[in-house]
């Protein structure tokens, strides 16, 4: 078995200007995708340079799509990482069991007051879905996808 | 089988913005475990004017760090490690995966990435070990990892 062909990217955050003193632009993660339920979901939060820490990096979920997120809260309290100034070019990751949570997710994702700020880009990878997904397109490359053997 | 714990993500291009998007290079060798599979994404923002032009978007591979690196051939099967052109006006926020069999590639993989002007890129592969990473560490979470 080749897992990553039985995942699902899903971008949350494209890779885009540097951004300071400001929250970052996110899509909502729908663990159902095509009609089809993912039963985890690893949310990526990937940082470039920054000059900064981000001041707020949590999960948030919700069963109806664009409104009422609410804080994902797990045994050791609200789901959040602490990026800091020096943690430029690190992943930081959220491995979330979705059996357990709401269908929507949505990543706040909030960059401190610096000299110029930090660039983020964000991402989630679904994985454990009943029926694997088939296609490029299903597996969330919707740029293109080469398979290189 | 929770399968994104099994696996190792490297970073080879921190998000950014420039013409210059080649990755660092990605060994398939980490922590003295080979991968046999490995996943290489680049997620693309908004792409500059111009976009990435036809043979501007591989894949190579070498067998000695730093230098030596060759395009992948095109397969048996008719698969190969170039993508087509990548245009300003409809491809922005797009992702492109590069799924490779490393037991036939050499031991190095690098992206090759030139944008006829300014756009907006990330890129980062997925490595399938012959052994499971057990840690936030050998799993390539540099940052930290929180599980829910």
């Amino acid at each position: 078995m080749i897992n990553f062909l039985d995942q699902r990217i899903v971008g949350i955050t494209p890779p885009a200007a540097i951004v300071n003193n400001a929250s970052f632009t996110t899509a909502e993660v729908d663990s159902v995708q095509n009609g089809i339920k993912y039963d985890w979901a690893s949310v990526y939060v990937y940082l470039g340079a920054t000059d900064v820490a981000i001041t707020s990096c949590k999960i948030q979920e919700s069963n109806t799509s664009g409104s009422g997120f609410v804080d994902v809260v797990g045994k050791r309290g609200v789901a959040s990482l602490s990026p800091t100034a020096t943690d430029d070019n690190r992943f930081f990751v959220f491995h979330i069991d979705m059996r357990r949570r709401q269908r929507y997710l949505d990543l706040v994702l909030t960059v401190g007051n610096g000299a110029t700020g930090g660039f983020v880009t964000a991402f989630a990878i679904l994985s454990r879905s009943k029926e694997v997904p088939s296609t490029a397109l299903l597996r969330g490359a919707n740029g293109g996808e080469m398979l290189v053997t | 089988m929770i399968s994104t714990t099994d696996q190792r993500i490297v970073r080879i291009l921190s998000p950014q913005s420039g013409t210059a998007l080649s990755s660092s290079e990605l060994d398939t060798v980490q922590s003295g475990i080979k991968a046999d599979y490995a996943a290489i994404y680049y997620i693309l923002g908004a792409v500059g004017a111009g976009g990435i032009t036809a043979g501007n978007f591989k894949l190579q591979h070498s067998d000695v760090s730093g230098s030596g690196f060759v395009d992948i051939p095109v397969s048996g099967n008719g698969t190969g490690g170039t993508f087509g052109v990548v245009t300003s006006s409809t491809d922005d926020n797009k992702i492109y995966a590069i799924n490779v069999d490393t037991r036939k590639t050499r031991r190095y993989l690098r992206v090759t990435c030139t944008a006829a002007a300014a756009t907006l890129a990330c890129g980062f592969a997925i490595l399938e070990m012959k052994e499971a990473p057990f840690t936030a560490v050998t799993r390539g979470v540099t940052g930290a990892e929180l599980l829910i």
